[in-house]
């Protein structure tokens, strides 16, 4: 028999603490779809995602049950448009994210990420027609998310690409007014992004990745908030060091469930077991949050001093549990902050303990950047574009990835609430700060970091 | 020398020296033990050991043997000829799960799960229960004869759970295989 403590903390996790693989997404090579024949191009999407995607569900419900574990979501991740949909305009590009999002329909997944570009170092012509085609590509479906990467640490900051995506941006919350400007909360614009993240909406399949693959997000803040009560209730004085070894330990866990159920979907659906991503994801759920951690190890209200230290602390240890728990781990892996999915955190903001300018600072040492974060729906798509570009800096400067989920609310300013609804949650629309749009209007590219010199 | 295995059960107050008496016995009387399983429990001492011993022993001698090889340590041995066919084989495939109950202790409440387990087929290789404060907390390794047995396991015990007022959780095996253990997944487990 094992250890009964052992079993009795497995148990908790499941049973009281939201423990559960909140993603499973299959990836999704689609670049022998290309086709100058847009119906052509489209069928060819429609079957090979069928195919590939058509047993997705139906063997994750097989795997769950036989383990007893919850898969939350299913998704699919594909090739970024941009590369493969060459060639196609406007409406074309449309017509494919139109397909896109029947094809997960009929495979039973709730979101389809890949609707993407990279353009750190410069755009085609296929990529400006994508980031134009943002606005009513995820506007107007309900499946399809996008990205665009306008950063990287060895290219540099491209300041052109992230003035087009802010007006794209701010076109697809107007596109999406009645909803608060939900539309955005499908758009991610990252630095350094990653080629095999699993969580949406910036989920892409990358280049280097093998034609179909299976990547699996797991999460349980509960679980690790939960290890650090029972950490302070039953030691006396338990210092950080001691904090912070509890937390790598609770990640393994999490970790381990993640491969175990990634490694087994796989095999039933014949195709390569990809990366764990171990980031912490919150939901709205009281007893999901990562804020609740940093509150159950002393931070009272996120935003205050000390916050960006205790999610440094955080941080760290998710991740050196999980790289000892799995040779696989990858994606962002880390902590999210996204604020209206995160109830303690949207609290923080609404009350004013949590600005966007402290968020930027815990950015720089978790797995993302500016998530979930409402903004007011008049903000000048120049100031838009400061805020993206401070965030890049972060990422290119770091070697990091990070990333903004902004949303300009329509018709909603400072202190007002932005509801979104179920896992999206809500949060106050937070102030910005302008007077920077002289630097962005310069454009062009802020060039790579010396450290970008490695060779 | 021909030989031919049995199986003794020990029980006695705990002290040093048991296993000591118990092997030295089995030694002297021509044996070799070959598996050997133990446990203290509340100051008691049990033991459960296979051994080869020469052919044609009587288990009564043996038992005497034994018990009577340290007098002063009190030991109740019970001797059977070991037979190897199992009078349980699960399907191929039958996976191990926990069976976790959690809840008021009372009478009874032992027998009640263990009946339902029995009723279901499905075999109880290890046990493990714990009563503190009125609460009890009993953690079974299951062995389900077969996929059929299982659903059924895990169709029962909602109404299992509601009847004794208790919660009871079922786990895969190897998702506490995976989470308690550092080798790779791929070594511990079969998905």
């Amino acid at each position: 028999m094992m250890r009964i403590e052992d079993i009795l903390m497995t148990l908790r996790m499941f049973q009281d603490e939201n423990c559960d693989v909140r993603t499973v997404t299959l990836g999704v090579n689609l670049m022998d779809c290309a086709d100058p024949d847009l119906a052509a191009c489209c069928g060819k999407v429609r079957d090979k995602i069928h195919r590939l995607a058509g047993r997705l569900v139906t063997e994750g419900r097989a795997v769950s049950d036989r383990y007893g574990i919850p898969i939350v979501n299913y998704r699919i991740a594909v090739t970024p448009v941009a590369w493969w949909a060459a060639g196609h305009d406007h409406d074309g590009l449309v017509r494919i994210a139109r397909t896109l999002d029947q094809a997960a329909a009929d495979s039973g997944v709730d979101f389809i990420g890949g609707f993407s570009a990279l353009v750190e170092k410069g755009e085609t012509e296929a990529d400006r027609r994508l980031i134009a085609a943002l606005p009513e590509a995820l506007g107007d479906t309900l499946r399809v998310c996008g990205s665009v990467n306008v950063a990287s640490s060895r290219a540099g900051i491209n300041m052109d690409a992230i003035l087009a995506v802010s007006r794209s941006l701010l076109e697809l919350a107007r596109r999406t007014a009645e909803a608060d400007g939900f539309g955005c909360a499908k758009l991610v614009v990252f630095a350094n992004v990653p080629d095999d993240n699993p969580f949406m909406a910036g989920s892409l399949h990358g280049a280097g990745e093998p034609e179909c693959v299976i990547n699996v997000g797991v999460s349980g803040p509960g679980v690790v908030k939960r290890a650090v009560e029972r950490l302070r209730a039953h030691t006396a004085h338990p210092d950080l060091g001691e904090i912070a070894e509890e937390i790598k330990h609770t990640a393994f866990r999490v970790t381990r469930i993640g491969e175990l159920i990634g490694t087994a979907l796989a095999q039933r659906l014949g195709v390569p077991f990809g990366i764990v991503d171990l980031s912490l994801a919150p939901t709205p759920k009281i007893g999901d949050s990562v804020g609740e951690i940093l509150q159950a190890m002393g931070i009272e209200n996120i935003g205050a001093a000390g916050s960006t230290a205790a999610l440094a602390l955080l941080t760290d240890a998710v991740k050196k549990g999980g790289a000892f728990a799995s040779s696989s781990v990858g994606g962002l892996s880390g902590a999210f902050i996204p604020v209206s999915e995160d109830t303690v955190l949207a609290q923080a903001a609404a009350a004013g303990h949590l600005a966007i300018e402290k968020l930027e600072a815990m950015t720089a040492i978790c797995s993302v950047g500016l998530d979930m974060v409402c903004i007011p729906g008049d903000t000048a798509a120049e100031t838009l574009a400061g805020i993206i570009a401070d965030e890049c800096a972060i990422g290119v400067m770091n070697h990091k990835t990070t990333a903004c989920r902004l949303i300009p609310v329509p018709g909603k300013g400072p202190g007002e609430v932005a509801v979104f609804g179920g896992l999206f949650g809500e949060a106050p629309v937070m102030p910005v700060r302008a007077g920077g749009e002289g630097f962005i209007r310069l454009g062009g590219r802020i060039p790579a970091p010396i450290h970008a010199l490695r060779n | 020398m021909k030989t031919e295995a049995f199986v003794l059960a020990v029980t006695a107050r705990d002290r040093p020296g048991i296993i000591a008496a118990i092997t030295e016995a089995v030694f002297a009387l021509g044996g070799n033990v070959t598996e050997l399983s133990q446990t203290v429990m509340g100051g008691y001492f049990t033991l459960i050991l296979r051994a080869d011993l020469p052919a044609g022993l009587d288990p009564a001698r043996i038992k005497q043997a034994v018990e009577q090889a340290r007098p002063e340590l009190g030991l109740a041995v019970h001797v059977r000829r070991y037979r190897p066919e199992p009078l349980f084989q699960p399907a191929e495939g039958a996976q191990v799960h926990f069976l976790t109950v959690q809840g008021p202790d009372r009478p009874g409440l032992i027998a009640a799960v263990t009946r339902f387990l029995a009723g279901h087929d499905v075999n109880i290789e290890d046990l493990y229960t714990r009563s503190e404060a009125g609460n009890i907390t009993m953690i079974f390794q299951v062995h389900p004869r077969n996929a059929a047995a299982l659903e059924g396991l895990r169709t029962g015990l909602p109404a299992l759970a509601e009847r004794l007022g208790v919660d009871l959780h079922l786990l895969h095996r190897d998702i506490l295989r995976t989470t308690s253990e550092v080798g790779a997944i791929r070594r511990l487990v079969q998905p």
